[in-house]
């Protein structure tokens, strides 16, 4: 695990895992999601994985309601909308994810700063399965 | 390393013009230019002839997605009758107008040219909604951001939640930045959209005839609260706060400062250029505040030797009203979190004491991609010389800036404009 | 602003007083604390000293645990970048170097990045609170908020009210200050040197004198002092241990400028210490060993 290169690559590659990774600078701490393979900070090359325990807080998010033409062939439209956002790891670093367990009907009471947790949404079969990050809200 | 870049040669706005901004299902981005290179030239003073533009710059986000057209300056230089000279298209996404200005500035501060023509034009209406969609969002991160099923409106809705969450701000704010700009567009020729106020009549009077039963609105709030009226694109950015997809076009002819006076006794000086870059939405620092549009400012204040205080008016990128209340910020004209008095209080009306977005702001006139921070630059042209009509506003304009952001603001270029003598 | 919705403070300063600061408003106040500095190793310095500190006087003496230190210094984190630390910040306490011109600079881009809503304090010791806050647009909000070194134990802080400074900003500022174990004395800015070191400062002038005219030796009227009026510590030998010699010398335009040339200006005898490298401070001669080296061949 330790050994993969800091790329887009290899992040998509743990997520299929079911794992969320961080990319550590040894030098100065620094921590990337997405991966970098220098640091932009100190411009260390001297990177590690460190694995990410997928709890956070929401912190910025929206309801869409006319989406990419891949969202509406999954059946969200104006009466069916999907919440996405950003997540803020207890780690440090922001993702942007999918959020789950939130009611889009009523945008307006989801809130920032709700506990979040990790999932892993698969799409596809066999060779083309892929999956997407997203975030459920704690119950 | 240079820490305080300053321009050895400056240039001047001596005509500026646009094209009629809306939906055309005939004009390409070639008849689009052409019209406002036709208006444009009406403005220069004392007249000037085309042969002497030594080169054109073109801004377009993508008349390659849009028009199928890739290397689309060639073709707009041919048609304005300027083969064999050089043509070259820019793309910073919603931000190319403004950099576009940064080149053409540059090109003559570098004493290589004497005279340029800074264009922007683009064509979108021609793909149905769902493509302009798609089009658009390859402007954002299509690795982290684009697969979580985010669109342009969806990221700067977001920078709005965020916005919401740190400072108390509440949907009403967006819509009276929305209202605002559309009375102003309301007093724009070109704009695409007139007033709230007389989208909402028009829509009652309607109903009236069609013997359907008449919504009650009394005042435009009342008309953008209903979402039925007004219904949720991304939460919470709703119809009226985002801006069109558009079709138009705007061009500058720019001089060497000391080569204005043959054209014009009253030229609009470019006095100050900044651009930055920023980190995709998630990674930033701040989510509610645009670290390469206030680099971009700084660059382009501490060049021009003016503070935030002393400007007078601002075409700012108004793409989707959250995104104003933030560059009033990101400019300095309001500290963080202010934005909310300011349009409160009125504060950035067109007779306020800080005019923004006269033109009616790309909300109203249009956003037409490229020529959206072309444009910017017209309005100013025109209110500096007393010619903005109704648009008029009473303050006296020495100092102006434009403000052009590209995506959800990974690129700006903002520039400061003083009335030459 | 008020005090309850107080989350974030932002410490401007990495060096003596602004290490202490973050230490106190972590530990005591129990706020998230961004701690900035100019430059990294003033940062990293910064931040080791509060870990050194909390392990001698705490950890090492059974007062506090593991764990409670790790909890203190996981709340607090360092940077170099003043937008970061200011923009989220709900509190801001400036504590660069005692200069004017730095302090403004500072403020400067405070205004620039700071919500309109947060209090700006700053660590002056002496500097007027009015000019420092003409940079911004919120005066209402800029206040002084002076503690004394070392801030552990030090329980007194001086409220500076600059002319604009709002009835409520003084009062959230002495509310925190008891909520942090302190006790805060409201006074006007423009009394150079607020209360303390103002008071102090004549003191100092007087003994000064009293030395040049040869009526006692340092350590004789240190002991004067402390017998005759209960002070823990003489006023020359704090001076000779905390470097106001040198401090007094380079506020002298200062002084000048504030209190005019009668009162401003350095007393002959420091002038004549300072001048031949008596400033005291860590590891350096003060007025006892100019006392004994120098003034003793006269």
């Amino acid at each position: 695990m330790s050994q993969r290169e800091f790329t887009t690559g290899a992040f998509q590659q743990f997520v299929n895992e079911k794992k969320l990774m961080i990319a550590k600078c040894k030098k100065c701490g620094a921590l990337y999601m997405p991966p970098r393979p220098v640091c932009i900070k100190c411009q260390s090359k001297e990177i590690e994985w460190v694995e990410a325990k997928g709890n956070g807080k929401l912190a910025a998010f929206t309801a869409i309601a006319v989406g990419p033409t891949f969202m509406i062939a999954e059946g969200f439209d104006r009466n069916n909308l999907y919440c996405t956002g950003v997540v803020q790891l207890d780690e440090g670093p922001r993702v942007t994810a999918r959020i789950l367990g939130v009611d889009t009907k009523n945008p307006a009471q989801i809130k920032v700063g709700t506990p979040m947790t990790v999932e892993y949404l698969e799409r596809g079969q066999g060779e083309s399965k892929k999956t997407y990050l997203a975030f459920k809200k704690v119950a | 390393m240079n820490k305080r870049p300053k321009l050895f040669r400056r240039a001047a706005i001596v005509g500026a013009g646009m094209s009629q901004f809306g939906s055309f299902k005939d004009k390409t981005t070639r008849d689009l230019l052409t019209e406002a290179f036709a208006e444009m030239s009406k403005t220069v003073d004392k007249g000037f002839d085309p042969k002497d533009i030594q080169a054109l710059y073109v801004a377009n986000f993508s008349s390659d997605l849009f028009e199928g057209q890739c290397h689309v300056a060639v073709m707009l230089a041919d048609w304005l009758g300027m083969v064999p000279r050089p043509a070259t298209r820019i793309e910073t996404a919603c931000s190319s107008g403004g950099v576009t200005i940064r080149q053409g500035l540059l090109a003559i501060a570098s004493g290589l040219y004497d005279m340029v023509l800074v264009s922007g034009t683009e064509k979108m209406t021609n793909l149905p909604t769902e493509r302009a969609t798609d089009t658009l969002a390859a402007a954002s991160d299509i690795l982290y951001e684009a697969p979580a099923g985010f669109t342009f409106p969806g990221l700067y809705a977001t920078m709005a939640t965020a916005y919401m969450a740190k400072y108390g701000a509440k949907v009403e704010h967006f819509m009276k930045v929305g209202i605002k700009n559309h009375n102003n567009g309301a007093l724009n020729p070109k704009a695409q959209f007139g007033a709230i106020k007389d989208i909402m009549k028009k829509r009652q009077a309607k109903c009236e005839q069609t013997g359907q039963p008449v919504p009650q609105w009394k005042e435009e709030l009342d008309f953008l609260r209903d979402n039925s009226a007004n219904p949720i694109v991304a939460w919470p950015m709703k119809l009226f706060d985002c801006s069109p997809i558009s079709d138009g076009a705007a061009c500058l002819l720019l001089v060497a400062e000391e080569l204005a006076k043959n054209f014009t006794d009253r030229p609009v000086l470019i006095i100050g250029t900044g651009q930055g870059s920023d980190h995709a939405l998630f990674a930033r620092d701040d989510m509610t505040t645009i670290l390469g549009a206030r680099t971009a400012a700084k660059e382009a204040y501490d060049m021009a030797g003016v503070t935030p205080k002393d400007i007078k008016i601002a075409e700012v990128h108004d793409c989707f009203t959250i995104a104003e209340m933030v560059a009033i910020e990101d400019l300095g004209f309001f500290k963080p979190g202010e934005a909310m008095r300011a349009v409160d209080e009125g504060l950035t009306a067109r007779n306020g004491p800080k005019p923004i977005n006269t033109s009616g702001g790309l909300k109203s006139k249009g956003h037409p991609v490229g020529a959206s921070g072309v444009a910017q630059a017209v309005e100013i042209f025109h209110q500096m010389r007393g010619q903005a009509g109704p648009r008029q506003v009473p303050i006296d304009v020495d100092l102006a800036v434009s403000h052009s952001v590209g995506a959800h603001g990974t690129s700006c270029g903002v520039h400061v404009y003083q009335r030459g003598k | 602003m008020e005090l309850e919705k107080i989350k974030n403070v932002a410490i401007i300063g990495g060096g003596t007083m602004g290490s202490q600061l973050a230490e106190l408003f972590s530990t005591v106040g129990k706020y998230s604390v961004v701690m900035w500095s100019r430059r990294e190793e003033t940062v990293k310095s910064g931040l080791g000293g509060i870990e050194g500190r909390l392990k001698k006087f705490f950890v090492d003496k059974g007062k506090m645990s593991q764990g409670e230190m790790a909890e203190i210094l996981g709340r607090i984190k360092g940077t170099t970048n003043i937008s970061e630390a200011a923009r989220h910040a709900d509190f801001v306490i400036e504590s660069v170097a005692e200069n004017l011109v730095v302090k403004k600079e500072v403020f400067k881009q405070l205004d620039e990045n700071a919500p309109a809503s947060t209090i700006l304090a700053t660590n002056s010791s002496q500097l007027n609170i009015t000019d420092i806050a003409s940079v911004t647009r919120t005066p209402d909000k800029v206040v002084g908020m002076h503690f004394f070194n070392p801030v552990g134990v030090m329980k007194l802080v001086e409220v500076a009210r600059g002319t604009l400074t709002s009835e409520e900003t003084v009062e959230l500022v002495c509310a925190l200050s008891r909520k942090l174990g302190k006790e805060p004395v409201v006074c006007k800015d423009f009394s150079y040197g607020f209360i303390a070191n103002r008071a102090y400062r004549a003191l100092r002038w007087e003994i000064m004198q009293m030395i040049l005219e040869r009526v006692a030796s340092p350590e004789d009227i240190d002991k004067a002092l402390k017998l005759g009026f209960n002070l823990p510590m003489g006023p020359l030998e704090l001076g000779d241990f905390s470097g106001a010699w040198k401090t007094y010398a380079v506020s002298e335009a200062d002084a000048i400028r504030e209190m005019g040339p009668e009162k401003g200006s350095l007393h002959p005898l420091i002038k004549m210490m300072i001048r031949a490298g008596y400033t005291g401070g860590q590891g350096k001669k003060g007025i006892y060993a100019f006392w004994k080296e120098v003034m003793s061949k006269w």
